[in-house]
């Protein structure tokens, strides 16, 4: 097949998104494309705090493989796009968490998983941050006590869809 | 803490602060290494960052209430938590659940002692370096759940006993499903053995590793397997049964030397125990009710029942009322101890008679080891600290409480 | 001896290696998420909702108040009013703040009137705190929603019954519960 053909008729298969007929060639939008490739390889940083990390463990490990979406734990916060707050977030371990988050790298996002870490849950004390949105931009929040493994996943599928979403987050001349 | 080590160290040595986020630390726990050269001098633990003020808080909340709370105690093994704080107050109250729902408690404290043990292998192994050993456990562990969740509704923070017996009856079918899973579940036992037990790299990571003599394991407080793979037999099932322990057969397995590979043999051999006593249980247990006639209500409120005493005074809307002689809980004082999968798990609850606990006291063998790191770590290379942690079993939801 | 010459062919490492090589040859235990799901077990504690009563059209609770008194985290917000001619209490005000929330099922074991259910529906995680504040329509329309995907016509959640209880125990409308019949979609009868 030529690559380049005189019938330049575009096709449009998604909204953006254009194939050009007979040859192999797609023409979408750069954001699109970085996104597709941003929500596609989330690395979240193996950060677990309470009950709520055995769970995420087990979204890990094979039942609930999380290796078929891209997302592999990574124990760096250098290199990881993805914090996870799985569990308790208390007075004494809330700064620490911070400086984790500062070390992690743009564009970073922020899961808060379970009750705890979503409103303090249960552990309305002296000693427990009512909520990871206290201190850290969430976006997503996720119910349950802990929640169960495919709850994770499905919020982890919220913030892809959110990333696919995005618009001009790509570069530091937009 | 941290502070006063940099202070005293000279020239030779060199401190490494580890945690509180270190994927092998088991939670967040930091420890203080004084290092010279690689090998460690001094190690201080630091505790703290997942206080979340349980005891506390169970000051706050009734009986029933409070035994949520003690399932994100040891959130690997809830169920042995609750049954141990339900026992504390049947104690207390002097009630006996009946005969089968001895025996289902019996049956699941087992099934969560496997999963806890799962749990440690595979965190264990992985941070040892065998990943293999990771994957698998996880797919068993995950069955475990998974009859939790048939039995209770929830996989994890399960609130499953109550005060008197348990909340729900298991379906025949369930039990079955679950003799059958003990069948394959001993076979998975001996794979795991396969993969680790003559493996040259699991002995050269785990044999002469922080060895502790009986004496010292005594004297320091361990419980649990821990302290049996010292050759100490100790374990609360047999020398003081509770629920069902003592209608059924079981061996405590023991190790000689003490050091990491002996407690992994003992928790290896462990789990084979609690696959045979899941099989006894579900062989022995008897039709019946599940919970006590005395059992107190779900919602038992701290309200005292009010006695009017200026018996005219009703038609103004100010009733003078007491609140003294209603008991809902008796009052007194109780220590109560489960073999938990950690180690001997203890609730102190002090009652005035309300329905709130006036004091819950945790014993918690998590924070009991801990204190046992500087002692084991003492003269290790760095690399085999995470061994020493993993070896112990550390829970930090327990041990911060 | 008998050591040496294992450890000298590798036997240790080679056994372990054939059972990671056989399990090459057995049936994956993963399961592919979003396509595929695995069955939620009956009495999952899930997502909250008000049972909707078939004949009525609303909700069942009597605000007895009962659900908030046992809730371990107080996330049970319930306010009522006294009709002046009958003396019934009206629910006025029903929240439940399901991001503080921690599922044990109190509420609906003590309910006496099994107006409050925990379903076994779990993906709703959300990018707002708002959305899982649920008031009175939002737990009706959470009902609605997963009675739609029951495959049974009958719906009886565990926690209403209690099996294996001695039923003197139980408030006399929870002895033996009448289960929720789904409502069949009237546009299809017709």
């Amino acid at each position: 097949m030529p690559l380049y053909t005189d019938n330049k008729d575009l096709i449009a298969v998604e909204e953006n998104t254009k194939i050009i007929k007979g040859s192999n060639v797609i023409i979408t939008t750069l954001d699109k494309i970085v996104n597709w490739g941003r929500s596609n390889s989330l690395w979240p940083l193996t950060f677990g705090l309470a009950c709520c990390a055995i769970e995420m463990m087990a979204a890990g490990a094979s039942h609930l493989d999380l290796d078929r979406f891209g997302i592999l734990f990574r124990a760096s916060p250098r290199q990881a796009d993805v914090i996870i707050i799985a569990g308790t977030v208390t007075y004494k371990m809330a700064p620490i968490v911070k400086r984790v988050y500062d070390q992690m790298p743009e564009p970073k996002y922020v899961i808060a998983m379970g009750s705890c870490a979503c409103t303090g849950g249960i552990f309305n004390t002296y000693s427990t941050v009512q909520g990871a949105d206290q201190f850290l931009p969430v976006d997503v929040y996720i119910p349950g006590c802990p929640p169960r493994p495919e709850a994770l996943m499905y919020g982890l599928i919220k913030l892809k869809e959110k990333i696919m979403k995005e618009e001009g987050r790509w570069g530091s001349w937009k | 803490m941290g502070q006063l080590e940099i202070e005293k160290i000279d020239e030779t040595t060199f401190v490494l602060q580890m945690g509180p986020h270190h994927p092998a630390t088991h939670g967040v726990l930091k420890l203080f290494c004084e290092l010279e050269g690689e090998r460690v001098k001094k190690i201080v633990p630091e505790v703290g960052y997942l206080h979340r003020g349980v005891e506390k808080l169970a000051e706050y909340k009734t009986y029933p209430a409070a035994m949520t709370l003690t399932d994100r105690l040891d959130y690997i093994s809830s169920m042995s938590n609750n049954i141990a704080y339900c026992l504390a107050i049947e104690r207390l109250m002097g009630i006996e659940p009946p005969v089968r729902a001895k025996f289902i408690r019996t049956m699941v404290a087992e099934l969560t002692r496997l999963s806890s043990h799962l749990l440690w292998l595979a965190t264990h192994a992985l941070d040892i370096g065998a990943m293999t050993v990771f994957l698998y456990a996880f797919r068993e562990r995950e069955q475990i759940l998974q009859f939790f969740e048939k039995i209770c509704g929830a996989r994890l923070t399960v609130s499953y006993p109550r005060i008197g017996g348990v909340r729900l009856d298991i379906k025949k079918n369930v039990l079955e499903e679950i003799y059958e899973f003990m069948k394959v579940m001993l076979k998975r036992v001996d794979e795991y053995e396969t993969l680790l037990t003559e493996n040259r790299i699991w002995i050269a990571r785990t044999k002469g590793i922080g060895v502790i003599s009986p004496e010292e394991a005594v004297s320091l407080g361990i419980t649990g397997p821990a302290l049996r793979g010292s050759g100490v037999c100790y374990d609360i099932r047999k020398h003081a049964p509770y629920d069902a322990y003592s209608e059924v057969d079981f061996e405590v397995p023991l190790g000689q030397q003490g050091d990491t590979y002996d407690r992994y043999l003992c928790r290896i051999r462990e789990m084979r125990q609690s696959a045979f006593i899941v099989k006894q249980c579900i062989e022995k247990m008897p039709e019946g009710e599940i919970l006590a006639e005395e059992s107190p209500d779900m919602d038992l409120t701290p309200q005292p029942k009010r006695i009017i005493k200026g018996g005219e005074s009703l038609w103004s809307g100010f009733v003078e009322f007491t609140d003294e002689k209603y008991e809902l809980i008796p009052k007194g004082e109780i220590y109560s101890a489960v073999e938990a999968p950690k180690g001997e798990l203890g609730f102190y609850i002090v009652s005035d008679g309300g329905g709130k606990p006036y004091r819950m006291r945790v014993r918690a063998p998590s924070f009991i080891h801990i204190s046992a790191i500087p002692k084991l770590c003492e003269g290790h290379l760095l690399a085999d600290i995470i061994a020493i942690i993993g070896t112990l079993d550390i829970v930090m939801g327990e041990a911060d409480r | 001896m008998n050591n040496f010459i294992k450890r000298l062919f590798f036997i240790d490492l080679i056994k372990g290696l054939i059972i990671t090589f056989k399990t090459i040859f057995s049936t994956p235990v993963t399961i592919r998420y979003p396509k595929q799901k695995r069955p939620i077990e009956h009495g999952f504690r899930g997502r909250h909702a008000f049972v909707r009563d078939p004949e009525s059209g609303k909700e069942r609770c009597v605000a007895c108040t009962k659900c908030a008194q046992v809730c371990p985290s107080q996330c049970i917000y319930i306010d009522f009013a006294i009709n002046s001619e009958t003396g019934a209490r009206v629910l006025t005000k029903y929240e439940i703040d399901a991001l503080r929330c921690i599922f044990c099922g109190y509420c609906e074991e003590v309910c006496p009137v099994n107006a409050l259910v925990l379903t076994e529906f779990f993906e709703y995680a959300s990018y707002d705190r708002e959305t899982n504040y649920f008031n009175r329509e939002k737990l009706l329309n959470n009902w609605d929603n997963f009675i739609k995907h029951h495959e049974e016509v009958e719906y009886l959640n565990k926690f209403w019954y209690l099996p294996g209880i001695n039923r003197k125990r139980i408030p006399s409308a929870k002895r033996i519960p009448k289960p929720v019949l789904k409502v069949m979609d009237k546009v299809e009868d017709s």
